[in-house]
């Protein structure tokens, strides 16, 4: 009875393999990887290249050009090529000017939003919308590469973040894949990812650190590796540090150099920008190199490179140093150190990192792959084409979550490198006769003033029954989930009454935002946009119906008929309307029906498998009792 | 799975401040690697759902569990017990004598960490030690009038292990800045 219903075909063998990718969405450059054959291996374009640039170019009209075909526009039309889009995420108006570097950008402000948008010969867009095309493009390339018979659309994608990314940060970055029709199987944090194509390939055992200085953001963190598990003990950085900063400050001195006094144009400030960049790449491999500016010529040599990037390399050991405390391990416990980022091929960089560990760094893997090849690894377990696989990968929070209190203070609730999921509880109570709404403030940092910490949100709780000051006692619990993304839930516990919550990110898209430009991106594919729509439900009703056919032979001696009868009932009703059902709205309806009735059921298996693992048994020799 | 089970029994122990802290990590790990969603990743948002606020549940007891001083107030709640901890500690001249002496020491570290940094390590180990000896016969403290039922006397001991807490972070900070890390 119950396995007639995998047994007609209708809904995907659970043998035919799922189409998943790894992105690592850089500061200056892209990478699409995937899983092949047991391998993880970089997708290239039709053109064989596997590294696209972060760049997107906009046309007054025409499509959206990304990666190589946008690079060449960089200098002809500066303020309509938008590169190293991922410094602005989760930032808002006021942080621009913060960044240290005139950015070429004509920044407009649109009502209700606090997020800066780049005004562009197609239009005003955010760094969300900016960094969806970037998604788009990989997940077409990966679609282009992967699709095989059935399967046409990619299943899911398991999206790299820098460690250090605070949360709005990692917000933005979600919001950018769901623009770009991608469901993300998971925020992976960057160094993570490279510990994992290190760890797999090598077999590596013990204590990791990994370096990553990429174009924009650096992170190090320190890893134990042990049977399969990857748990991170401490992680650090600074998401506004990267090779950019170098190409800035290699840009100054040259300025400096040819005693340039008149201001530079957008043109010009951009031409600079490659010219210190070209510098740069070039003294990876040779001892001194000609840069010409204007009417100026001269050399630099690698010993002056050094000395100018000294001060941010500097920056950066510092946090390598901070980490391996928090993680309470010194520098020659360490048993292996990765070197991940294109900025890491920098020599100067990679004296220092030796100089601190004691020990030569690795990159046998291209550091500008290698996180993309870790990404694939944990995307093709995560969508369930390796159900067989150990390895499990333990990830911690960044920085410090808390809320504002009496005097611009901050309370923390969560402390860095607190691993994830978590959930903390803070019990708030009213100061006011009948008061029925409160607000509370969550900020992100290791400070004390809420001046000096990151804003997040504004949580406003609402429906608090009225009672007397000081009567309410109202729990508010802040979860962090496996992605670093925060959700409040509030509840008055002497009403046992649940607050609604009115969310408003202090640097992110509310849902009606991003909802509108959901429908805007597809406004000339109305029925492309319905058709995918329809295509994920049925993607999740397979989903659900594939899981649960073995959760009820193994587990079904958990219910009763009764229980059973109704479960399947509700599976046999959703697989019919999986078949024949044109709105998504019906399928959505009828795995919601199912998820009710089987509520229970998966409480109750989670509780078994909890009590199996720790009674020291697997799960098979209870069934076999 | 039942989120009002005690930590205690989540881990198949006994209630009780002394505890095997390795063998909490390693049921610890068998817990996480039982209930991460990245274990139920193929099975649907509700599973995931689920598999979320598990782990977070197990992190929570796991902290608890591991850290001394919220280890020995989580034992009085399981008691039936609220502490409340304000001006406890002031109840005991020979405890505010010790507090106020650290805090000068406290100040003193401060003052050396900018001008003598040997000086200033020696004094820091010197008050890790201090600190060490006097959390341990705190915690006998707690533990023998919690054993004798008697939950009304554990809270002058939590009282003190929590300023003892307190200290051993602010010595940590101090370290940060001996370290130039802060």
């Amino acid at each position: 009875m119950l396995l007639q219903i995998s047994e007609p075909g209708q809904s995907a063998k659970p043998h035919e393999k799922k189409l998943a990718v790894g992105i690592d969405l850089g500061t200056s450059n892209s990478v699409v990887a995937s899983v092949r054959s047991g391998e993880p291996v970089v997708l290239a374009d039709e053109e064989g290249q596997s590294i696209c640039p972060s760049v997107v170019h906009y046309q007054a009209s025409g499509p959206v050009l990304v990666g190589h075909g946008a690079e060449k526009k960089l200098l002809s039309d500066p303020a309509n090529t938008v590169s190293s889009i991922k410094r602005l995420m989760g930032r808002g108006a006021e942080d621009i000017g913060s960044l240290g570097e005139k950015l070429p950008y004509r920044f407009v402000e649109k009502d209700g939003s606090a997020l800066p948008y780049l005004s562009t010969a197609a239009g005003d867009f955010s760094a969300v919308e900016i960094s969806s095309e970037i998604l788009k493009h990989l997940s077409a390339l990966g679609e282009r590469s992967l699709a095989s018979g059935a399967s046409q659309h990619l299943d899911g994608a398991v999206i790299t973040v820098p460690a250090y990314f605070d949360e709005a940060q990692r917000q933005a970055t979600k919001d950018a894949a769901t623009l770009a029709g991608l469901k993300v199987l998971r925020l992976l944090n960057e160094p993570t990812a490279a510990a994992v194509a290190y760890g797999l390939d090598q077999q590596a055992e013990g204590l990791i650190a990994v370096y990553d200085l990429g174009g924009g953001t650096f992170d190090v963190s320190i890893l134990r590796l042990s049977k399969g598990v990857f748990e991170v003990l401490s992680t650090g950085g600074d998401s506004a540090l990267g090779g950019d900063d170098f190409d800035q400050l290699l840009a100054q001195w040259i300025l400096q150099q040819s005693n340039n006094e008149h201001a530079l144009s957008a043109q010009e400030q951009r031409a600079l920008l490659l010219k210190a960049r070209a510098a740069k790449e070039a003294l990876a491999g040779n001892e001194s190199v000609d840069i010409e500016f204007g009417t100026w010529q001269g050399s630099l040599n690698r010993q002056q490179m050094s000395e100018i990037l000294q001060p941010l390399i500097a920056r950066s050991i510092k946090s390598c140093r901070r980490a391996l405390r928090d993680a309470d391990v010194s520098s020659d416990e360490i048993d292996n150190v990765v070197l991940v980022g294109g900025s890491t091929r920098t020599l100067a960089v990679r004296e220092a990192v030796a100089d601190l560990f004691g020990r030569e760094p690795l990159s046998d893997i291209d550091p500008d792959r290698v996180v993309a090849l870790g990404a694939a690894i944990q995307a093709d377990i995560l969508v369930g084409n390796k159900p067989d696989s150990d390895m499990l990968l333990l990830d911690v929070i960044p920085l410090s979550l808390g809320i504002e209190t009496m005097g611009g203070l901050v309370e923390q609730i969560i402390s860095r490198n607190t691993p994830i999921p978590v959930a903390k509880a803070q019990e708030f109570t009213t100061f006011k006769d009948g008061q029925t709404a409160m607000a509370v403030h969550v900020l992100q940092g290791e400070r004390d003033l809420v001046s000096a910490c990151r804003s997040l949100a504004r949580f406003e709780l609402r429906g608090i029954p009225p009672m007397v000051a000081g009567a309410a006692k109202i729990r508010v619990v802040f979860q962090v989930d496996a992605d670093g993304l925060l959700m409040v839930s509030a509840e008055e516990l002497n009403s046992g009454v649940k607050t609604s919550i009115d969310i408003k990110p202090s640097y992110g898209l509310a849902d009606d935002e991003i909802s509108r430009m959901l429908s805007e991106s597809f406004s000339h594919a109305e029925d492309d946009m319905k058709a995918r729509a329809l295509r994920e439900q049925q993607v999740e009703a397979e989903r659900v119906l594939e899981a649960l056919v073995p959760a009820l032979e193994a587990d079904g001696d958990l219910l009763n008929d009764e229980e059973q009868e109704t479960i399947v009932a509700s599976m046999e009703r959703l697989l019919q309307v999986r078949q024949s059902a044109e709105s998504p709205r019906d399928i959505e309806a009828a795995i919601e029906a199912v998820a009710q009735c089987t509520d229970d059921f998966a409480a109750r298996r989670m509780d078994k498998s909890i009590k199996a693992a720790l009674a020291g048994q697997s799960l098979d020799d209870i069934d076999s009792e | 799975m039942d989120l009002s089970e005690n930590y205690f029994a989540l881990y198949q122990l006994e209630p009780s401040f002394d505890i095997d802290l390795a063998a909490l990590k390693v049921a610890h790990r068998k817990l996480q690697t039982q209930c991460h969603p990245d274990k139920f990743s193929a099975e649907g948002a509700q599973q995931q759902r689920l598999a979320v606020q598990a782990m977070a549940y197990v992190n929570q007891a796991f902290e608890t569990l591991s850290v001394s001083v919220k280890r020995a107030e989580y034992l009085l709640e399981l008691a039936g017990f609220e502490a409340n901890l304000e001006n406890k500690t002031h109840q005991d001249p020979v405890f505010l004598m010790q507090q106020m002496e650290w805090r000068e020491e406290l100040s003193e570290l401060r003052q050396l960490v900018a001008s003598d940094e040997a000086a200033a390590e020696e004094k820091l180990q010197a008050l890790y030690a201090e600190q060490r000896s006097l959390e341990q016969k705190i915690q006998a403290e707690f533990v023998k009038c919690y054993e004798s039922g008697d939950f009304s006397a554990c809270v002058a001991p939590l009282a003190k292990m929590h300023f003892t807490t307190k200290f051993a972070k602010e010595l940590r900070a101090a370290e940060d800045e001996l370290l130039d890390l802060d």
